[in-house]
């Protein structure tokens, strides 16, 4: 059952939902965060430098995702600032999944050789 | 050289707040993207996300509700200054104010309108005080116009427009806290 509070987020954005899926695998910084988005859409999504860190910001804002305390290892620069997704993130994540996937089924049934 | 001092340079187009908060992640961004895609590939994607993304910032950054309470709280103080103006210093000071308030609230209707939408419990608050201050000064401009002889006709007249101007941002600031509701966090753009 999802309650009124998550409810309130959806719909997602796509750009924003590609990101809220990317960070289901764990925290990640920015730009790993692109990659993984640019490998799950098979480069359908493109997200340049500033569209990713608007949509991070919003998501932020939104509290659903927060920095992470996690530091970068010795070889990876130190500036980088790890994200991950907080437990209302992950509720509307979810909820945002079942209302496409209900959309997708809804799709099927009705595009079904046959019916007009 | 991959025009990191560059890219970091068009990074000043953004508003303050983003670029102040992301500043070095963008960077670092582009850094990574020329490293792998090559100065022409990374510089392609980190261009054309620059070209798309500075006038939404921009635009979103002066639609933002801390701007449409400056613009409602500019209108309401240079009415109530207005009204003040009138009574004190006499017609052209407070007729000019009055038409600054005018040409404000007129230019900026759109962002009035919103901020008529969307408020949060303090700005109420604050905007029921306003209501309220600007109302004891239309009562206190009309009591004089009715009480005082010595000021002439011309007094008079003084006193009712201030009292008008008084009357018209009170009822406006308690019109505008009675009907602009709360902030939803729900509503996020792309």
């Amino acid at each position: 059952m999802i309650d009124d509070d998550v409810t309130s987020y959806l719909p997602l954005p796509q750009t924003q939902f590609h990101v809220l899926v990317a960070l289901t695998a764990g925290e990640r910084h920015g730009y790993a965060i692109m990659g993984a988005v640019e490998e799950s859409s098979g480069g359908v999504v493109r997200m340049g430098p500033a569209t990713l860190y608007g949509s991070l910001k919003r998501l932020v804002d939104a509290g659903l995702v927060e920095e992470s305390d996690r530091r970068p290892g010795a070889d990876d620069d130190q500036r980088r600032r790890y994200y991950r997704l907080t437990g209302l993130g992950r509720e509307v994540c979810r909820a945002e999944a079942d209302r496409l996937a209900h959309l997708v089924t809804t799709a099927r049934i009705n595009l079904r050789p046959g019916i007009a | 050289m991959s025009g990191h001092r560059t890219y970091r340079s068009l990074t000043l187009l953004y508003p303050k707040s983003f670029r102040v908060r992301y500043r070095d992640d963008l960077v670092q961004h582009h850094h990574d993207l020329v490293e792998d895609r090559g100065l022409v590939g990374g510089w392609l994607r980190s261009g054309l996300d620059l070209t798309v993304t500075v006038p939404v910032y921009q635009l979103e950054s002066i639609m933002n509700s801390r701007h449409t309470a400056l613009v409602l709280n500019l209108v309401t103080g240079l009415l109530g200054t207005a009204g003040l103006a009138l009574v004190l210093v006499g017609f052209p000071i407070g007729l000019v104010l009055l038409g600054v308030a005018v040409v404000i609230a007129v230019t900026q209707r759109s962002e009035l309108a919103r901020s008529l939408r969307e408020t949060s419990p303090a700005q109420r608050r604050r905007r029921f005080a306003a209501a309220a201050v600007l109302a004891v000064l239309a009562a206190a401009a009309l009591m004089v116009a009715f009480n005082d002889d010595e000021w002439g006709d011309r007094g008079a007249v003084i006193y009712n427009v201030s009292f008008l101007v008084l009357a018209i941002g009170s009822v406006g600031c308690f019109v505008v806290a009675l009907v602009g509701r709360p902030r939803t966090h729900g509503s996020m753009t792309r």
